[in-house]
């Protein structure tokens, strides 16, 4: 045991400290991709649609597993179902807001114009984090 | 453990190093968006702007 430990840290040096370092690296564009032409906005434009696209996919996966468990859901937590409703009405106009002023932001990058971005974003943000808090208060009380 | 195991163990996770962190460097440093994943998202970002991202069942009530 106290070999396999001895082992196990040796490895854990081995492995994990280079990972961490090399997932410390910063993102970089193929050349020849859509995000990397010029006038296309590079690496920050392509960062502000991974986060707009992300958010999408959770919202859209809680939206999923809402529609999938509702018959088991909607008896216990009458209130995940009004969220994911209340989400279904909602998310579709911020996420297009967030894609409005992304694309301001792209045309002309101003502090201003990161700002009323970043605004969007927190919209989203706190609906994920719901979204989030939801999914895991149900897992658990499972 | 004796001394020499030690040492043996070390230059073992040495040759591993060696062997596999390039390799998974490469995985990792995906930092490099290739032009395929680049067109993914921008199709994902055009499909919220236009709409058709909202079409699938999930997003009916």
């Amino acid at each position: 045991m106290k070999r396999f430990i001895q082992i196990f840290f040796l490895l854990h040096l081995a492995f994990v400290v280079p990972l961490t370092q090399t997932a410390c690296n910063k993102t970089t564009l193929e050349p020849s991709g859509v995000y990397a032409q010029p006038g296309a906005g590079g690496v920050v434009v392509y960062d502000l649609d991974l986060s707009i696209a992300t958010s999408k996919n959770v919202i859209e996966g809680f939206l999923t597993w809402e529609k999938a468990n509702r018959a088991l859901i909607e008896p216990k937590y009458p209130q995940i179902r009004g969220y994911a409703d209340q989400l279904r009405q909602n998310a579709p106009k911020w996420l297009q807001s967030a894609v409005a002023l992304r694309d301001a932001y792209a045309a002309n990058p101003t502090p201003a114009n990161k700002t009323a971005f970043d605004t969007a974003m927190a919209v989203l943000d706190a609906a994920v984090t719901q979204a989030q808090t939801y999914l895991a208060n149900a897992v658990k009380s499972k | 453990m004796d001394p020499v195991t030690i040492l043996a163990l070390i230059s073992g996770a040495q040759q591993l190093v060696k062997l596999l962190v390039p390799e998974v460097q490469k995985l990792i440093a995906s930092g490099n968006v290739s032009t395929a994943d680049q067109a993914k998202l921008k199709a994902a970002i055009d499909g919220i702007r236009d709409g058709s991202a909202f079409s699938g069942d999930a997003w009916q009530p």
